[in-house]
């Protein structure tokens, strides 16, 4: 099967006073049409980064140093920046942690669905607007009427990423990013999340990569899984494949969240590295 | 650690109520409700449930960092719940606690062991150098010797919260309090800071209450396990017995919500219909009847309470006080409750 997503040799850096920190170290993945992948690692191993990344969307000091990311015939790094934004939003969903405090505090969560369908197709303000109430209802917010003028503070923090969530899918994008978009949330909400989260990806037949540092999530919802340790994705697997024989760095991951007894390799490591990002 | 049950606990909560009234308005956040519980000496009681449950609430309430509305706290014997001044500060060095965010709660002026050495000092340790000498000890205990001059921006989420725990045992408490001592830290340091508490309590013997919504960790460093929910208790139990059965609907939802990362495993699904209500407007009765997908009318008019239905498993359940249930039951079809 051809790949949706096929990044090659991607390199990102952050350049700080105090060094260089290659946050993503030469990096090949594909990501297939309609697939769950999860990535996963410790805090610090580049996960988050190299989903930033493949959108060209890394915050300064970060910097895309080398690679290609391509997806849907065109290699993202070398596209303008008009015709990136045009991919951004409409061809790829992007959800992040903590929904609360990257939707617009001073904007109804309705008018902010309508405006992300607004941006990318020649709609109508009623249309976008019903429309927007319609998916509010498909990711299972009651009243979606009501709950549509709402202000995010007004909202739960499973309600604002389930607004995310919609954000996310409203132009029927062929690949949405998620980045640990369970964090922080209690757990009988975060599997509600995750369920709309796969039955939204089901629906369209979009392809969705989870960044996440927990496994259960992995075990439960991805087909595939590629672990990555200080920049590097050092191992790719079928998530049977991988729950069954991890090799050394996702063993010491399912390791570290079962608190087993035992050597934890990537804690010191984990630990290092952060400090050397103070 | 399980033995220690068996003598007088070391610490009694009784009918513990804590209301935070609302400033303008006659409304109280009820953030926890007639919450009774024991802890042995050497135990470690987990306190689990969402966010806004009230566990941290009665985790303060039992430092005395917030005064409860009513209810009684007997700890070692002695009722707690109202002493002050000079009383209070002598049990201080008894009872310590180790909060969330490591680097929310050292002081950044201040240096590593100078932070661990302040309970020392103010529990009346006056010579600088035996102060000194115990604090060096107690860094070497939580693997951080030669980290005494640091400053705590210095240091990693681990480490910081290797300096947080130093300072809770330096003065040999009998009792910590641990409010989610692993959730701001990577998976790793999570590991090694379990592992260190686990360690530190088959050294000094301290009981633990044990602040999570982690149920991986909660199952692996508890003895027993309280549920919380809008700030009362639902359930408690041994944690192997919890673990393996559940006698509350919501212990069963919240249990069955684990994401064991094993994909052989499917636990059956046990989901509460939409979100915690807001603890200003708790639903009477039990609290969860308007989420439980086994809600009876009567759930919603008959006052809940603790019944022990299996050795040291108590429910609040109604339902299954009635019916003494042995297990949660399935969510029963449609159909059938029609015929109620």
């Amino acid at each position: 099967m051809e790949p949706l997503l096929d990044v090659r040799q991607l390199t990102t850096d952050y350049v700080t006073y105090a060094g260089t920190v290659r946050a993503v170290d030469r990096v090949d993945l594909q990501v297939f049409p309609g697939e769950l992948i999860g990535v996963v690692g410790t805090a610090a191993s580049g996960k988050s980064t190299l989903a930033y990344s493949i959108l060209n969307l890394v915050p300064p000091p970060g910097r895309i140093v080398g690679g290609e990311v391509w997806f849907e015939g065109q290699n993202l790094l070398t596209l303008p920046e008009k015709r990136l934004q045009q991919v951004r939003g409409s061809r790829i969903g992007l959800i992040v942690p903590d929904p609360r405090r990257h939707l617009n505090p001073l904007m109804r969560v309705g008018d902010q669905i309508a405006a992300v369908m607004r941006a990318h197709q020649r709609v109508g303000k009623a249309t976008a607007q019903a429309r927007a109430r319609d998916l509010i209802a498909t990711v299972g917010i009651p009243d979606p009427e009501w709950r549509m003028r709402s202000y995010p503070h007004e909202l739960s923090g499973g309600m604002c990423q389930r607004i995310a969530i919609a954000m996310a899918v409203a132009n029927n994008p062929n690949l949405i990013l998620a980045d640990e978009p369970t964090a922080g949330l209690d757990v009988t909400v975060q599997v509600q999340i995750l369920d709309l989260l796969r039955d939204a990806a089901r629906r369209q037949g979009s392809a969705t990569m989870i960044v996440t540092r927990d496994l259960g999530i992995v075990a439960h919802y991805c087909q595939r899984v590629a672990v990555m340790h200080e920049g590097r994705i050092v191992e790719v697997a079928d998530t049977r494949a991988f729950f069954a024989d991890a090799g050394p760095i996702g063993q010491s991951l399912l390791r570290a969240t079962m608190l087993a007894r035992g050597e934890t390799a990537a804690a010191p490591d984990s630990d290092t590295v952060a400090s050397a990002r103070r | 650690m399980a033995n220690a049950t068996a003598n007088e606990p070391i610490l009694r909560v009784e009918r513990l109520d804590k209301h935070f009234p609302i400033a303008g308005s006659n409304l109280t956040v009820q953030a926890a409700t007639d919450v009774s519980f024991t802890i042995g000496r050497g135990e470690t009681l987990g306190l689990v449930g969402e966010s806004g449950s009230g566990k941290t609430t009665v985790g303060r309430c039992l430092l005395r960092l917030t005064d409860p509305t009513a209810g009684r706290i007997v700890f070692a014997g002695q009722d707690i719940t109202t002493l002050s001044g000079h009383a209070l500060r002598r049990l201080r060095p008894r009872i310590q606690m180790v909060f969330q965010d490591p680097h929310d709660s050292l002081n950044p002026r201040h240096r590593i062991a100078d932070i661990v050495a302040e309970p020392l000092r103010l529990a009346g340790m006056h010579d600088a150098r035996e102060r000194a000498a115990r604090v060096g000890e107690l860094l070497e205990m939580v693997q951080l010797r030669g980290f005494g001059d640091r400053f705590p921006h210095q240091l990693t989420g681990g480490q910081a919260q290797r300096v947080a725990i130093a300072r809770a045992i330096a003065t040999k408490p009998d009792l910590i309090v641990l409010d989610e001592p692993t959730s701001a830290l990577d998976i790793a340091v999570r590991a090694d800071i379990i592992n260190l508490l686990m360690r530190l309590q088959r050294e000094f013997g301290a009981s633990y209450l044990f602040i999570s919504h982690d149920l991986t960790a909660v199952r692996h460093i508890a003895d027993r396990v309280a549920i919380m929910y809008l700030g009362q208790l639902m359930e408690i139990a041994p944690a192997h017995a919890l673990f393996r059965n559940q006698l509350h609907p919501y212990g069963k939802a919240l249990l069955s919500s684990v994401l064991y990362p094993d994909p052989t495993a499917t636990p059956a699904r046990f989901v509460l219909e939409g979100e915690i209500p807001s603890p200003i407007h708790v639903p009477p009765a039990c609290p969860l009847h308007t989420r439980c997908p086994l809600a009876r009318p009567e759930c919603a008019t008959i006052p809940i309470w603790l019944e022990e239905l299996a050795p040291g498993h108590a429910t609040a359940c109604t339902r299954a006080i009635a019916e003494s249930w042995t297990t949660v039951p399935d969510v029963e079809p449609v159909a059938a409750m029609v015929g109620d």
